[in-house]
């Protein structure tokens, strides 16, 4: 039952920091990144070069592979999206150029894995590096992973909330993200802004991968196989919207740990290979039932409450005029 | 000195003006001059060799039919639009290929006609965008009846007040030049009367150089020192706006009146 806990709010976890690079990025380029799952393996792979080959704390890898995943996100953003972008490709087009770029990191992943095989005798495929995570409380007790990763995703959306609305940093960002054109005449640099959240998006799924290998199996083929469920958990949520990628990445986390465990009680371990099914049901449902994912709830009721306020104002100032023609 | 094509006879002067107090100049030249401008978007060329000039403390006016190229002149001072040929020079300095983010630094600032504040952020955050937190507060100081609303969404505000927010972010940074295109579009009379009129008072009070592209024919000649006539592309008149308004037949065949 602990395992279970442990590996759904980890998993969950991760996810949900996977979600909200993948919404991140949404947001300012309105390209669904299919490379993003690339990214996160990439951190995995930093953190067994740090771990097993040069022989340093796992944790160190953290920062690594926030700024190696980051400089690869922003990579891709420059060197791809935006000269596609500025040759006015179509929405099509970027897609496929994402899903291009995943294989080819794909390709890199596999070339890295069996480089480190090769050359340090090390292990690189289906490889965990949970054992050489502290337990807190010796055997049975707490994993500090599991702190490492709550107060990651708890950090990230502290963080998220004083970014984008208490610096002007943050508010230049979601105006840029709103209106380009507007921000640009009022003097705000939009591509740094863009770069910062490219950047931001790699740098954390390159996080979100280095605590993955400390608690799951690692390999070059879990970039395609994760992918579904960062997708489901970014649609849940609301495809555009950061903290309701939180709220998608954490449930379609949750649900495809416990929803497994539970089939496999009922139904027996045949059930583990369509596991991925889950998210999907997640994602079809969602796309069904409120296309706008759980997010839309609330922005709806935002949206309505605006309109009145609007229309306040509105009639405030037709009664106003009105009054003046009159004693005119 | 830049003359421009006038299609009442000859060049005008670009010196003349209506009679409004203050310098005409920046240190001997005008405050925008361009020359021979070609510009478009992408292989779609709008403007075609056009001349433009204006200056410190007048309000400059520019009016045409829909698609004559009033937007896409103001657009072109403001880098947002693409360069073919000619020069724009802006208080002195050649602005002809900056980027739109740097031109501000040259003491530029636009107001679009639509989309022109961000619909989501509270008028606080807006103005915090262009200004940082602390000038944010500062800038209402021109704007007391937006007081009010600071903690709210630019999107519950009215046609009116959301253009007087526009105008209070453009001024933050103490623009020289001010371009502004169509700020009276969609507003009822009197909200339209309440904006020129602080255009009016900015242009008195700070000796800006204001460019204003107007749909309104009659309310621009009337609010400004000179007047620009766009027609496919081209400038038919350029100089004071009382021969324009008594010629009958530039009237009618370019401005419907």
């Amino acid at each position: 039952m602990t395992i279970i806990l442990f590996d759904g709010l980890i998993y969950a976890s991760v996810l949900a920091v996977l979600c909200v690079g993948l919404s991140l990025t949404y947001k300012i380029t309105s390209v669904p990144n299919f490379a993003h799952t690339s990214f996160a393996i990439l951190g995995m792979y930093m953190a067994l070069i740090m771990s097993k080959v040069l022989g340093m704390s796992v944790y160190l890898a953290l920062p690594v592979a926030f700024a190696a995943s980051g400089a690869l996100a922003l990579f891709m953003y420059y060197g791809i999206i935006r000269i596609l972008q500025k040759k006015k490709s179509s929405l099509i087009s970027l897609i496929i150029a994402t899903l291009a770029f995943d294989m080819f990191m794909i390709g890199v992943l596999n070339i890295i894995a069996d480089g480190i095989r090769n050359t340090y005798q090390v292990n690189s495929r289906d490889f965990t590096l949970r054992s050489l995570d502290i337990v807190i409380g010796g055997d049975g007790g707490l994993p500090l992973v599991f702190i490492v990763t709550m107060v990651l995703l708890a950090g990230l959306a502290f963080g998220l909330y004083y970014l984008l609305y208490r610096t002007s940093f943050g508010m230049s960002m979601r105006g840029a993200i709103e209106n380009e054109s507007l921000a640009q005449t009022l003097g705000i640099n939009t591509r740094t802004i863009f770069c910062f959240a490219w950047f931001l998006s790699g740098g954390l799924a390159g996080m979100a991968g280095v605590l993955m290998s400390m608690w799951f199996q690692g390999d070059p083929s879990l970039a395609a196989i994760m992918l579904p469920s960062i997708f489901a958990g970014s649609i849940v949520g609301g495809f555009s919207s950061v903290y309701g990628a939180i709220l998608g990445g954490l449930l379609v986390g949750i649900s495809e740990v416990v929803g497994t465990s539970v089939l496999i009680d009922l139904l027996g371990y045949w059930v583990i290979p369509y596991r991925p099914v889950i998210p999907f049901i997640a994602m079809i449902v969602t796309l069904l039932v409120l296309p706008g994912g759980l997010i839309q709830l609330i922005t709806k009721y935002k949206k309505r409450k605006n309109i009145t306020m609007k229309k306040a104002e509105e009639e405030k100032e037709g009664s106003k005029e009105e009054e003046d023609g009159v004693g005119a | 000195m830049a003359s421009s094509r006038n299609a009442l006879g000859g060049s005008s002067s670009d010196s003349g003006s209506s009679g409004r107090s203050g310098s005409s100049n920046n240190g001997g030249g005008h405050a925008i001059e361009i020359k021979d401008l070609a510009c478009g978007y992408g292989k779609n060329q709008v403007l075609h060799g056009v001349d433009f000039s204006a200056d410190l403390s007048k309000i400059t006016a520019i009016v045409g039919s829909n698609g004559s190229g009033k937007s896409t002149l103001l657009k072109a001072l403001f880098g947002l639009c693409d360069v073919k040929s000619g020069s724009i020079q802006a208080l002195g300095r050649d602005i002809t290929h900056i980027p739109t983010h740097a031109i501000l630094n040259y003491g530029i600032s636009y107001m679009a006609q639509r989309k022109n504040v961000f619909q989501d952020l509270t008028l606080r955050e807006n103005l915090a965008v262009v200004a940082g937190r602390q000038r944010a507060d500062r800038a209402m100081d021109h704007f007391p009846e937006l007081l009010p609303f600071l903690d709210r969404p630019a999107v519950t505000l009215s046609g009116g007040q959301r253009q007087l927010l526009a105008m209070a972010m453009i001024l933050v940074h103490n623009p020289k030049i001010m371009l502004f295109d169509e700020p009276t579009a969609a507003l009822s009379p009197k909200n339209a009367d309440i904006i020129i009129e602080k255009i009016k008072n900015l242009n008195a009070e700070h000796d800006n150089c204001i460019v204003l592209v107007e749909q309104n024919v009659k309310y621009a000649l009337r609010n400004c020192d000179k007047v620009y006539l766009l027609a496919s592309g081209h400038v038919v008149y350029g100089g004071d706006p009382e021969p324009l308004l008594n010629d009958k037949d530039l009237a009618s065949k370019y401005l419907g009146m």
